[in-house]
């Protein structure tokens, strides 16, 4: 038995199971050919050069082919493959054509699917339920659950996941979450499919696998791109087309068979038992003499599309263009209210999975609230302590800030990572997410507000009064979600080591500007600093919180007797001693809400723009890049 | 001796009835024992790369670390070095001498570059009997030896995977251990990395050293290199012995490879029931063989021996006595640094991390300034008028407040970020725990203290507290004290809790402690919360500072209008409670606070490290 022979003998079985993976009932779609000429990219590196990456580079990629980008590392081939996905733009707008036409990125998007290098899952979801998911984000209502619970078992037998259809995602192995990725971006059957090194991290055998499949997947119709850092010749073999880039110019672009004569007709000779991939890697990256230009010139750079030992390359047949049908395509697999909805339920599924974490912060805040309690217990209606009853509704304050923030700092910017993927290869609309993500925290927030108010407002013995109490809850309520949405606005940005520092430090003037004013009336704090007294949302947070203890028609407070004089035995006496006497209820709810809107716009903006990754205003494009330069901002 | 890095012993580990246990929690359900391994036996000699092998979940994982003696508790059995037994406490440091054991993830710290890492551990682990320039020629040479030479000005964050195992592995090569245990060394790797990396591992196992790995699905050519394989399936070993002979001993049993088929798939096939097979009279069969195999090898060693007798018995003899008894001897094994020069570098390399990683300490120091400058604009003056004394007394709250949480909060993420890689070489032995603690420690401490002063400064001048040298010290000191006392207890909580809770649990207790001499008064609370009045050092520091500033017999404040109620200071300290205020205890009470937040992260940190 030779080496040749075991090679045949495996092909013939990848072949096999690719022709049966081609009879699926999948979506038809229309077949989307790419090319790309004098595609130029750089990356600023100093405040006045500029790096090239790719360099005038053309190319051609069939549909129904599986092609490979391969080159030495640092060579640019992620680079070409985020370029031609449109996961970066750059220079790069006029030079890609699709089915013939200029690319318009909007529309490609909606073709193209981008699985990337690492695989981030959802946590706390078993594969099963990642898919579905999927599948009613992308299928939308039209398709009925019968179709798409076929669908979905079609996938997990081609890509081999029904026996671990209920892992949870996080214990998966690498292979495994691999062809996860690959599930859940084939559940709609996009046209092209971008894959960066899928098989970087699996062994052999997975990667084998996950080669074979992405051949049967090309077979199907598709057009698959895949970059590759050094495979067998075993999985070679696979490719049909091979692209090879060196110091951002393409070396070579033909069938994998042709390397060893395309080297030859150059006079480079590749030695026996050498595999030609590794070979010609080698050669590129300059082990054997410098070929370099030589190798560009042959291949023009890539304009030439198939290099080929016979004088006549095979025609390539052009396709018709049929980017006109994908324009009326919709943007996303259902409406933005149904991508809430299901958002919604996945983020509840994963909150209420996670139930240990809840449990711990629920036991936390009653402890505290006993704490607290205690603490001030009975001061709500002693009048000698009204002093000490407005630092335990400070305190309370502070500790509904710090405590929704500081774990928000810590948990978004994971969130973001996940989100990318699904985000970029258009699962659902950026809004439907934030709003799915903004309302899926309330309740888990509030049961824990709720019971801490609960302890510590009747412990310290405040008025007992429904409309008091639902008010005091409220303006709680407020102030959790405005810290909450505050510290997503600035993890949005800065990593978790800068964030969870620069947080809590934005917060300490925050706090100090919502009690300034103690001890002398309002009218005699300076302009300048009543107008920065807006900023804080916690001031309103306190006046809301003091107006609906002490503010409408209370009774005086009880002097206990063996205090001589209580100076803050009238209600309203407190109000003017701290500087609060104009607070109003419905003012300090608006300018909360006022807030909370502000900050998750902000954060809103932010993780757009990161996400979008698209030249937006210039100004702000510049500053952006002005700040990627100086410091080292990237996480 | 005259060669600074000697020759090792070759070691010999044979084990028999390993086992492992482990208790598993569940949900609303009483806790479960389950056994892992069944008492597994075998031999892994020196001179042989070893890989065990099975599917995943079979143990050969959990067989790995207990034979490196990274896991303890639950294990049982008996582990043989040279034909010494093992204890688990005796011998266990012992082999830790000897041996090195390299994980799956590759834990090298992304902002050195590999010349930096391999220096440092050389640094940490020949001691300075060996002269620089012999290191620095060990460093090169392994480098080069590993094909890192090209990349030795990289950073390590921008190594490939292949590069960053082989770095791994440098890395403990650096004393030259006779026994390397590695977590699938080839996961996470392509094929040419696959290839190279265990064209390696078998060329170290051919100079003498015994290498045991534990693998996952090889190919068939990678499969034929390696000389000795252990298969474990369902915690049991079912096959042991060449690779080549694998198939026929399968054979024997009815089980056969088909053809074109890579025959490590088939053996996991077998292990995970894929062909009908009867477990325990193939791992029956596989303890049978181990036996042959002893045999056969002692026999080899016995001709061996005969073979050299003739002319080279003495020198034999003395090898075999050093290796039985004399393991980890003076002679065999470098001298690691002192705890001083362990922390010398320790702290040059936190240096080299910090200054890289710049701009944080930039964002921290000017984030610190602007605060100081906008408190201290809010604040205008209140520092000396009786009309304010209550502004000034918020803000010498929010300054602490301040002060607290970003001391808090900077440090409360550097243990759970350093922890896998603290893991590995405290395992490995590079250095012990104090010399790092005190690294990290030290290089925290005055950048906060920096900040600190970044912010203090600006907020001093501008609110207008008195200008006595006094004052201002005692002030000082109270500040950077629950500053410096507040990042221990950072550092404590990171050490304690998992980060999601420590980012929770902090803020909550620093608030729950603030109430206490701010927002209540120590005659106000109810006797059971007075403790907690007691214990709290923010109280102390928060009273402190303020007593800095009023206390000691301060002359009345400027008062513009017709009664002030505070124009004597001492008025405001009575109503707070604060005229028996002793400064120097409460100082020394936050203090001590702080070292024993620094004693308590020490010890978690330790007992963690040693939970085995």
């Amino acid at each position: 038995m030779t080496a040749i022979d075991n090679l045949q003998h495996w092909r013939d079985m990848a072949e096999n199971r690719i022709q049966n993976a081609a009879k699926m009932t999948m979506i038809r779609r229309q077949p989307v050919d790419i090319e790309f000429t004098d595609l130029c990219y750089s990356v600023p590196v100093s405040r006045t050069c500029n790096k090239l990456i790719l360099r005038n580079v053309s190319g051609y990629f069939k549909s129904g082919e599986l092609t490979a980008i391969l080159g030495p590392s640092g060579a640019g081939k992620s680079t070409l493959l985020n370029v031609l996905a449109g996961y970066r733009i750059g220079d790069s707008t006029n030079s890609v054509l699709v089915n013939g036409e200029t690319r318009d990125i909007k529309t490609f998007r909606k073709l193209s699917r981008y699985i990337m290098q690492e695989d981030v899952h959802q946590h706390c979801l078993t594969v099963l339920e990642s898919l579905q998911t999927a599948a009613d984000l992308k299928l939308g209502k039209s398709v009925s659950k019968e179709v798409k619970m076929k669908q979905i078992t079609e996938i997990l037998d081609l890509l081999r996941l029904t026996n671990s259809k209920d892992t949870y995602t996080a214990r998966l192995s690498g292979g495994e979450k691999k062809r996860l990725s690959i599930a859940l971006e084939l559940v709609n059957n996009p046209p092209v499919l971008f894959l960066d090194e899928p098989t970087t991290g699996l062994d052999d055998l997975s990667s084998a696998q996950c080669i074979t499949l992405l051949k049967s997947l090309a077979r199907g119709g598709r057009t698959v791109i895949c970059s590759i850092h050094t495979p067998s010749a075993k999985l070679f073999s696979l490719f049909d087309n091979v692209y090879i880039v060196a110091q951002g110019q393409c070396v070579f672009q033909g069938c994998g068979d042709d390397i060893v004569p395309f080297l030859e007709s150059l006079d480079i000779h590749c030695p026996k038992h050498y595999n030609p991939a590794d070979f010609i890697i080698d050669v590129s990256s300059g082990e054997y003499g410098n070929h370099h230009e030589k190798m560009v010139r042959a291949i023009d750079n890539g304009r030439k599309h198939r290099w080929s030992k016979k004088e006549e390359p095979p025609k390539l047949i052009r396709l018709d263009s049929g980017i006109d049908d994908i324009k009326e395509m919709p943007d996303y697999g259902c409406s933005s209210l149904d991508q809430f909805t299901i958002l919604l339920s996945r983020m509840s599924l994963q909150i209420w999975r996670d139930w240990s974490n809840f449990l711990i912060k629920v036991i936390i805040h009653l402890g505290v609230g006993v704490l607290m309690g205690s603490i001030f217990y009975k001061y709500g209606n002693d009048a000698s302590k009204t002093i000490y009853n407005f630092g335990f509704c400070f305190m309370s304050l502070i500790l509904f800030m710090y405590v929704p923030m500081l774990p928000a700092i810590v948990w978004f910017p994971q969130e973001v990572k996940c989100i990318k993927r699904e985000f970029f290869n258009r699962w659902y609309g950026l809004n439907a997410y934030y709003f799915a993500l903004s309302i899926s925290r309330i309740p888990f927030q509030m049961v824990q507000g709720i019971l801490y108010i609960a302890i510590v407002y009747l412990m310290t013995e405040q008025p007992l009064e429904i409309e008091r109490i639902v008010k005091f809850t409220s303006i709680v309520g407020l102030v959790t979600l405005c810290s909450e949405a505050f510290g997503m606005a600035i993890s949005a940005r800065l990593s978790i080591v800068n964030g969870i520092f620069v947080g809590p430090a934005l917060s300490v003037p925050n706090l100090l500007l919502s009690v300034y004013g103690m001890g002398s009336s309002i009218t005699t704090v300076p302009m300048w600093i009543r107008i920065s007294m807006y900023f804080s949302y916690l001031r309103f947070g306190l006046e809301g919180l003091i107006v609906t203890i002490y503010g409408g028609a209370r009774e005086h407070l009880i002097c206990p007797e063996e205090e001589v004089y209580c100076p803050l035995k009238i209600p309203r006496q407190l109000m003017k001693e701290v500087g609060m006497e104009d607070a109003n209820f419905w003012r300090s709810c608006f300018f909360m809400m006022f807030y909370f809107i502000i900050f998750k716009v902000v954060c809103y903006f932010i993780l757009r723009q990161r996400l979008k990754r698209s030249r937006s205003s210039g100004l702000f494009w510049l500053i952006g890049r002005f700040i990627k330069t100086h410091f080292n901002l990237n996480h | 001796m005259a060669d600074p890095f000697p020759r090792r012993p070759a070691v010999n580990i044979d084990f028999s009835d390993v086992t492992y246990r482990v208790t598993t929690w569940r949900k609303f359900k009483p806790a479960e024992k389950k056994e892992i391994l069944h008492g597994v036996s075998g031999e892994f000699r020196s001179g042989e790369l070893t890989a065990i092998m099975g599917p995943s979940g079979a143990g050969k994982s959990t067989l790995l670390n207990i034979l490196s003696g990274y896991t303890v508790r639950g294990s049982g059995g008996s582990i043989r070095v040279n034909n010494d037994e093992r204890g688990v406490s005796k011998g266990l440091e012992e082999f830790k001498k000897i041996s090195c054991y390299i994980q799956q993830d590759d834990m090298v710290r992304p902002q050195l570059r590999v010349r930096e890492a391999m220096s440092l551990a050389t640094h940490l682990k020949l001691g300075c009997d060996i002269p620089g320039y012999q290191k620095k020629q060990k460093v090169s040479e392994l480098l080069g030896m590993l094909g890192l030479a090209k990349s030795a000005e990289t950073y390590c964050k921008d190594l490939s995977g292949g590069q960053k195992k082989r770095l791994s592995i440098a890395l403990e090569l650096v004393t030259n251990p006779p026994v390397i245990f590695l977590d699938e060394p080839t996961t996470g790797l392509d094929c040419v990395s696959t290839t190279s990396c265990v064209d390696l591992l078998k060329q170290l196992a051919e100079q003498g050293r015994t290498m045991i790995c534990t693998l996952h699905q090889p190919s068939a050519m990678l499969f034929s290199k390696f000389s000795h394989l252990y298969c474990v399936a369902e915690g049991q070993c079912i096959y042991q012995g060449p690779p080549a002979a694998m198939t026929s001993f399968f054979q024997s049993f009815g089980l056969v490879c088909p053809q074109y088929h890579n025959p490590a798939d088939f053996l996991i096939e077998v292990a995970s029931g894929d062909y009908p097979r009867d477990l325990d009279s193939l791992a029956q069969a596989a303890d049978n063989l181990a036996l042959k195999r002893a045999i056969c090898l002692d026999k080899n060693d016995n001709a061996d021996e005969k073979g050299i007798e003739l002319y080279n018995l003495q020198s034999r003899k003395k090898i075999k006595q050093t290796s039985d008894n004399d393991l980890v001897s003076a002679k065999c094994l470098p001298k690691p640094a002192s705890m001083w020069l362990q922390f010398f570098h320790l702290y040059n390399r936190n240096l080299i991390v910090v200054r890289r990683d710049y701009f944080q300490i930039l964002l921290r120091l000017i984030c610190h300034l602007f605060i100081g400058v906008i408190f201290g604009y809010l604040y205008q003056n209140v520092g000396n008028n009786a009309q304010t004394i209550l502004a000034n007394f918020i803000f010498v709250y929010g300054s602490n407040l301040f002060l607290h949480y970003t001391g808090q909060m900077t440090v409360l993420l550097s243990f759970p970020l350093e922890y896998a890689i603290l893991t590995r070489e405290h395992f490995n032995r590079w250095y012990s725990l104090l010399p790092y603690c005190l690294a990290l420690f030290l290089v925290e401490v005055p950048l906060q203290l920096a900040c600190a002063l970044a912010y203090l400064l600006p907020g001093y001048y501008l609110t207008a507290q008195p200008f006595e040298t006094a004052r201002v010290s005692t002030f000082f000191m109270f500040n950077l004290a629950i500053c410096l006392t507040a990042q221990a207890t950072g550092f404590l909580s990171g050490a304690l809790f998992p980060v999601t809770i420590a980012v929770f649990l902090g803020p909550v207790l620093s608030v729950f402690l603030s109430v206490f001499g701010f927002a209540s008064k120590y005659s106000d609370i109810n006797a059971p919360l007075r403790p907690f009045y007691n214990i709290s050092y923010f109280r102390s520091a928060f009273q402190g500072s303020f007593y800095s500033l009023y206390g000691s017999g301060r002359s009345d404040l400027p008062c513009s209008e017709f009664y002030c109620h505070y124009k004597k200071p001492k008025v405001f300290l009575d109503e707070m409670e604060l005229r028996d205020f002793q400064p120097v205890q409460e100082i020394c009470y936050i203090l001590f606070v702080g070292v024993i937040s620094y004693l308590f992260t020490l010890f978690s940190v330790w007992s963690k490290l040693n939970r085995r």
